[in-house]
């Protein structure tokens, strides 16, 4: 009979160390590990766990099915028109942002990102094809994609590696959002008007500040986070 | 097309199939330890005798179009397999032969996995008790039946099939599910599908004698240690305190008079904001002896089991099951483990006859692992022994420990025991 001079508790006799704080046993007077059995077996029975890829595949598959038929029939009935183009673009989009991340094995969140930043352009560049009016995919839609996409995955990793404080994570959120209404409108007016310009962006952009300012009192301010967590407490 | 016996899902079962994930089901076990070693084909044997008179136990679950209901299994029995150090993992409902409980042996012990859509702690503590009698009986002892070991030679009655919920609503009360998000422990999970097991056991007769020197019971003390437990450690790790919860399991046959050996529990949350102020051990204990002995009344478990029928009655028995299966999935993601920072479910007492005391060494009662609620507490009384095992999804052992060592502190005598190795 053995106790764990941490924790003041008995342990079975074949016990090497204690559970509860992992002190080795050392007790001369029992030989302990040898005979007795442990109290429960080391045997481990892992189940069968679901296939994610496996799943994805074949709703892959499954998805794959009418956008074939779509293309066989318009290839056949109809050339003049190619509609397809428009259900295999948004299946494509669809099984890229949905199914696609359950393909790969542990996706990192800019994986994620770059991915469904390449569909959203391509699924855009579908529209510009039947459209093609003087050039706004690569001018004013690329540039815009690009810059939200990269938005979107820094703050994604940021939170991910430095598990910033609410009110940090807000002030970054409505910075980012600030910078995309900005970028977003000197694109489209250089595009449009042939220079760079802001007008709608400056309102955006001056709650964001507002709000941004707020949120660094809340988080510099002690007193000011207490009063809001009184005020605010929803558990 | 054959005629095979079938019969509904009770209300608490329900909810389980569409709880489960590729990773998670909800299951409990609950083991005897006898004083000699378990003869594996002894207990195939007995097992096979016993389940013909646990009908709500020889079933396997079936897809219907709005609700899952079980049909008689036409396997036999499931198969009799050492035991894992594992347990209560997931379950897929082909395999197995199609059964909803697993049977291990392990050295002295005989263990019973069961998925809980089958029955609750004390049902299956019926199931395990008989089995042991019929087994000891097949080593030649004499075992009557009596307590907790069903006579198996009589058929199962109607009020032991029953689903008691649907039998003792009746309440015109409405009472509010709502609950809010609470604390949960945070911790290093442990690979998929593994589980570290650590047991208590202690002198039941010192744990009442210190428990009533607080003016509780033993319930009361556990559940309100487990509590103190969790605000301890939400103290350590985190700067800002949510409130802590603990779930306790409530067997409702004593209250509302049952014999079902199918589910028939319902649970309550006591749970304390340390945002209110800083805790000892003794005010907590003051607020959930309070809580409970204000709240744990008939009217109160009537109108809980009213609320729960209510919900299954509504326009949503009309929905196709694969839908109500999505539809509970997401309402336990939000409204299940998020609402409790852990489960502490005492199962109370199991008695047994005399003569067959003398071959039990002792019993475990173990709730499965959780998904959010970092460790999950079982605990059982059987003669003078109290059995409190915690099922932890984290590799740490701090919340056990922090336990243990409080009753320790209180001057209780435990031994521990685990598959931490």
């Amino acid at each position: 009979m053995s106790y764990c001079v941490n924790c003041g508790v008995e342990l079975d006799d074949s016990a090497k160390k204690c559970p509860l704080c992992s002190t080795p046993v050392i007790n001369p007077n029992a030989a302990h590990g040898q005979d007795a059995p442990p109290p429960f077996p080391e045997r481990l029975d892992i189940p069968e766990s679901v296939n994610r890829r496996f799943s994805a595949f074949m709703v892959s598959v499954v998805m794959l099915i009418p956008n074939i038929v779509c293309l066989l029939v318009n290839l056949i009935f109809d050339r003049s028109h190619m509609w397809t183009l428009w259900v295999n673009s948004t299946s494509a989009l669809i099984w890229a942002i949905f199914v696609s991340p359950f393909l790969w094995k542990k996706p990192r969140g800019w994986q994620i990102v770059i991915v469904d930043a390449a569909s959203v352009i391509g699924y855009t560049y579908v529209f510009y094809y039947f459209e093609k009016t003087s050039g706004w995919f690569q001018y004013c839609a690329l540039p815009i994609i690009i810059i939200i996409s990269f938005l979107v995955g820094f703050i994604v990793e940021w939170r991910r590696y430095f598990k910033p404080e609410w009110p940090v994570m807000m002030i970054t959120v409505f910075t980012e959002i600030m910078i995309a209404s900005v970028s977003s409108e000197l694109i489209i007016r250089n595009y449009i008007y042939g220079r760079p310009s802001l007008a709608v962006s400056l309102i955006i952009s001056a709650c964001c500040l507002a709000l941004i300012a707020f949120f660094i009192t809340v988080a510099t301010n002690k007193r000011l986070q207490q009063w809001m967590d009184r005020k605010f407490f929803v558990n | 097309m054959q005629n095979k016996p079938w019969f509904k899902l009770d209300n608490a079962a329900k909810i389980f199939p569409g709880q489960n994930t590729g990773t998670w089901s909800n299951f409990f076990r609950f083991s005897i330890q006898l004083k000699e070693q378990v003869d594996p084909l002894l207990l195939e044997r007995a097992l096979k005798s016993v389940l013909p008179r646990f009908p709500c136990f020889d079933v396997c679950i079936k897809r219907g179009m709005f609700w899952y209901y079980f049909e008689k299994n036409p396997n036999g029995a499931p198969d009799v397999k050492p035991d894992i150090s594992n347990p209560c993992h997931r379950i897929k409902f082909g395999e197995n032969k199609g059964y909803l409980f697993r049977v291990y042996y392990y050295e002295k012990k005989i263990s019973v996995d069961f998925y809980h859509a089958l029955t609750d702690g004390r049902g299956g503590s019926f199931f395990v008790c008989t089995l042991a009698a019929e087994y000891l009986r097949l080593k030649g002892y004499e075992i009557p039946s009596g307590y907790s070991v069903l006579d198996i030679e009589q058929k199962a009655t109607k009020e032991e099939l029953e689903d008691s919920f649907a039998e003792n609503e009746g309440s015109k009360a409405k009472i509010s599910r709502k609950k809010s998000w609470v604390y949960h422990a945070k911790g290093t999970r442990m690979p998929r599908h593994t589980v570290n097991i650590t047991a208590g056991i202690m002198d039941l007769s010192e744990l009442k004698k210190l428990a009533k020197s607080k003016n509780a019971t033993v319930t009361e003390f556990i559940e309100s240690l487990l509590l103190y437990t969790m605000y301890v450690k939400q103290k350590n790790e985190e700067k800002k305190q949510k409130t802590v919860s603990v779930q306790i399991p409530v067997d409702l046959r004593n209250t509302l008079n049952s014999k079902t050996l199918r589910n028939y529990s319902l649970t309550y949350n006591v749970r304390i904001d340390p945002n209110m102020g800083d805790y000892t051990f003794d005010e907590i204990l003051q607020q959930v002896r309070a809580y409970l002995r204000y709240i744990n009344n008939e009217k109160q478990l009537r109108a809980m089991t009213t609320a729960n029928l209510r919900l299954e009655r509504s326009v949503m028995k009309y929905l196709p099951l694969f839908i109500k299966n999505l539809g509970i999935g997401i309402s336990f993601f939000i409204t299940g483990e998020q609402t409790t920072s852990v489960l502490g479910s005492n199962l109370g007492l199991v008695k047994i006859p005399e003569e067959m005391e003398k071959y039990v060494d002792r019993m475990y009662f173990m709730a499965g692992p959780g998904i959010l609620n970092g460790a999950r507490c079982g605990a059982v009384g059987y003669k003078n022994t109290f059995t409190l095992t915690f099922a932890n999804i984290y590799e740490e052992s701090d919340i056990e420990r922090f336990f243990f060592t409080q009753l320790v502190k209180m001057g209780l005598h435990v031994r521990i025991e685990s598959n931490r190795r």
